[in-house]
């Protein structure tokens, strides 16, 4: 990292960057003010897809984004991880709208990198305090009723390192550890009745991946009867080898380590098993050196995607939308906030839809931009009554050395060009 | 006589409960009203169940207006929460119908054989269930390690480049960079026997066998200290051991800690006396067309042109050496 900071063709570039953003500003109100002046070429002359074929059907028999599209792509950062085997990259968040989360462009996180794992080789135990220690096949599961669901899956780690102070200038990295799938799975619940379970109230669940890391988590009891999937389909078709081909469990509203992909077993036990990634990981120190554990629930947050430091406004004062998300592992949204003035005053975005509980929700501003510098920020709260806290006021329970569970308030500065930074303010 | 407070105080205690429900879900779109009827009843009820306490002696017309209240008022909670439901099921995320409960088991799926149970079940319990037998020493552990770990964790535990460090860090946890290792801060010692022997090393996992995994553990807590070099690990003394932090930890405290006082209405007007900026971000991230990205330092320092907004203006002002008003706020 030392090496990057001293090159001067990554300083260069920096500029490049900066520049790169206002030159954009400048140049589209240039475009607008030629179409202006005259005719547009592109109305008035025939252009060549109006005038010759396109592609066959069959040239791409599963569709990608057209190529110009092709920087909506998940990004990770290079110096947050020894390897990318076991590592994390980021949602485009600040380029998609709407809810769902495109499959292809839904972040990963691996511990042992994604495995290759075939439907015909898959097997899932529930064992443990059962009646009948059971194994199913792929082909047993799709005979148990199933259920669709929105929900999102947010790493805890999700904004983790923004913890210390502004840090990474993209709402991709600050915020994009998140993504919002429609699943079809069986509750969990079902399968546990199949085995007979013991299901009273002090039991857990542990559950573990088939993949080297394994990263086995426990699930107390009530949690596993409510809303916890077994999920085989993702937003309509198969999941993703990255995202636990053929089967993941959706842990609705609760950390996404305990999402396990690639599920192999299922044990029922008389208390937590307390493995590595519930106890050195997923686990939060505070100022006085003791640490909070089974901290599943991710608390409602929200951020604005556009405009962010990757989406600069380009289009100069006027008409501006303001988007952004929200999401409470609690429940519904029920509102969000925007500020335009680091928080000094508020005013009530417009929800997409009512909120689905536990699933990402779409907010928006209709604003009449008059060119003026703005401190952006969202606030959202949930069907508890919960209000999404400042960065301050997480820092001031839970001091500055926690690294999950960050839901603070974000800034974005955004100056009278339209470009648009991350910051802290008072 | 005291029969009608027997019989209200139930159907008190479901209208709280449902009001809980109700309330949680419709907050700010539907029922208020309803909720704020039956709110008031409740009131109205709670006082006349206490009157009614006092004079139940003589008040037998009493009693059974009371009852009859109490009957509307489950009519009324009973309606609310099949409202409160209906509403669960279309805004509350459900795309299907609830999935059947079979009375008896659907059949699918086949007994477990013990082998297959033997072979994937082998998680250890903080009480040291699931160990097997075994045993292994810090010297045998420091030729395995050195083999099997040291390529990411150094000789000595101490961590190489971006990979975990496992030994030392104790007493740091409260300072300003607390250094987590097995030492200063895992808990339970089954957790450090279940994670190296399931999934490591990295790149070879399950290839460790009981004894050697025994021997990289006693070898781990040498390296911090935490035994003499004549120590051997095995499954009878592994439940005698207890680590440096086990009590370090408390379960998940938000709801005490936070919640109770963030779930309260929001200002939404002169909320602060001013906002200006504190801190820019501290890395620029690039994003190549190729995939991945670069990170460099912003060099950008807080500077006289950055907005400074205050409380009952509707203008942001740069406190520039002119300290001209340049900007205004877009309501």
């Amino acid at each position: 990292m030392d090496d990057l900071l001293k090159s001067p063709l990554k300083s260069a570039s920096r500029r490049a960057f900066l520049r790169g953003s206002a030159a954009m500003a400048a140049g589209t109100v240039a475009g607008a003010a030629t179409a202006a002046d005259g005719p547009d070429p592109l109305i008035t002359e025939l252009q060549d897809w109006a005038s010759y074929t396109g592609a066959g059907v069959d040239e791409t028999p599963y569709g990608m984004p057209i190529e110009y599209e092709s920087h909506v792509v998940r990004r990770n950062v290079e110096w947050l991880t020894a390897s990318p085997i076991s590592s994390i990259n980021f949602t485009p968040i600040h380029a998609l709208d709407g809810t769902i989360t495109p499959q292809g462009c839904a972040f990963e996180r691996h511990h042992s990198g994604a495995i290759e794992l075939r439907k015909e080789d898959y097997r899932l135990m529930i064992n443990g305090l059962v009646d009948r220690p059971l194994v199913f096949t792929y082909a047993d599961l799709e005979r148990f009723p199933r259920e669709n669901h929105v929900y999102f899956c947010e790493c805890a780690a999700n904004t983790g390192m923004e913890w210390a102070g502004a840090q990474l200038n993209g709402v991709q990295f600050t915020h994009g550890m998140i993504h919002n799938m429609e699943y079809t799975g069986i509750p969990l619940r079902t399968l546990l009745k199949e085995a007979g379970a013991d299901i009273s109230a002090d039991k857990w669940v542990y559950v573990e991946g088939a993949d080297a890391s394994s990263n086995g988590r426990s699930i107390p009891m009530e949690k596993a009867l409510d809303d916890v999937l077994v999920a085989f389909k993702a937003n309509g078709e198969a999941l993703r080898m990255e995202h636990g081909y053929p089967v993941r469990l959706v842990v609705p509203g609760w950390e996404g380590n305990m999402w396990v992909k690639w599920l192999r077993r299922i044990e029922v036990t008389d208390m937590a098993v307390e493995s590595r990634e519930e106890t050195s990981k997923y686990t939060d120190v505070y100022e006085d050196g003791t640490a909070r554990k089974w901290t599943w629930v991710m608390d409602a947050k929200s951020v604005i995607t556009s405009p962010s430091p990757q989406m600069p406004i380009t289009h100069g004062p006027g008409p501006l939308v303001v988007s952004g998300l929200a999401w409470s592992g609690h429940g519904q949204i029920t509102r969000v906030d925007v500020s335009k003035d680091g928080g000094i005053t508020w005013q009530t975005a417009r929800l997409g839809k009512q909120g689905d509980t536990k699933a990402l929700t779409r907010f928006y501003l209709d604003m009449d931009w008059d060119g003026s510098p703005m401190l952006l920020q969202a606030r959202a709260m949930d069907d508890t009554g919960y209000v999404q806290p400042t960065k301050a006021q997480l820092r001031d329970k839970r001091g500055e050395n926690a690294v999950y569970h960050n839901n603070c308030i974000q800034t974005w500065y955004v100056n009278a060009e339209g470009v648009a930074e991350n910051v802290e303010v008072s | 006589m005291s029969k009608s407070p027997n019989i209200l105080l139930p159907a008190l205690g479901v209208t709280g409960i449902a009001l809980g429900a109700a309330f949680g879900i419709s907050m700010s779109s539907y029922g208020e009203d309803k909720i704020a009827s039956l709110e008031a009843r409740v009131d109205q009820l709670d006082a006349h169940a206490a009157s009614a306490a006092d004079i139940a002696r003589d008040a037998q017309a009493t009693a059974s207006a009371e009852t009859e209240r109490a009957a509307q008022l489950e009519t009324q909670v009973a309606m609310v929460m099949a409202e409160a439901s209906k509403k669960a099921k279309s805004g509350g995320n459900t795309l299907t119908e609830p999935a059947p409960i079979a009375a008896a088991a659907y059949g699918l799926g086949r007994e477990a054989h013990a082998e297959e149970i033997a072979a994937w079940d082998v998680d250890v319990m903080p009480d040291g269930r699931g160990l097997p037998e075994g045993s292994g020493d810090v010297w045998t552990g420091e030729e395995v390690f050195a083999d099997a770990c040291a390529a990411c964790h150094g000789d000595f535990a101490e961590g190489v480049d971006n990979w975990p460090v496992l030994a030392g860090g104790f007493d740091t946890l409260g300072d300003e960079d607390p250094v987590k290792t097995v030492g200063s801060y895992w808990p339970y010692l089954s957790t450090v026997w279940d994670y190296v022997h399931r999934s490591m090393p990295f790149g070879y996992a399950g290839s460790l066998s009981a004894d050697e995994t025994y021997a990289i553990v006693a070898y781990i807590l040498y390296s911090n200290d935490l035994v003499d070099d004549d120590f051997v690990l095995s499954h009878e003394n592994f439940a005698d051991f207890e680590m440096y932090n086990a009590d370090g930890f408390v379960v998940d405290d938000r709801s005490d800690r936070e919640y109770s006082e963030w779930r309260a209405e929001p200002c939404m007007e002169n909320c602060k006396d001013k906002a200006e900026i504190t801190m820019r971000s501290v890395f620029l991230v690039e994003t190549p067309p190729e995939g991945g990205s670069n990170s460099i330092m912003n060099d950008a320092t807080l500077s006289d042109d950055l907005p400074v907004f205050e409380a009952g203006e509707d203008e942001a002002r740069l406190p520039a050496a002119s300290g001209s008003t340049v900007v205004a706020v877009s309501e």
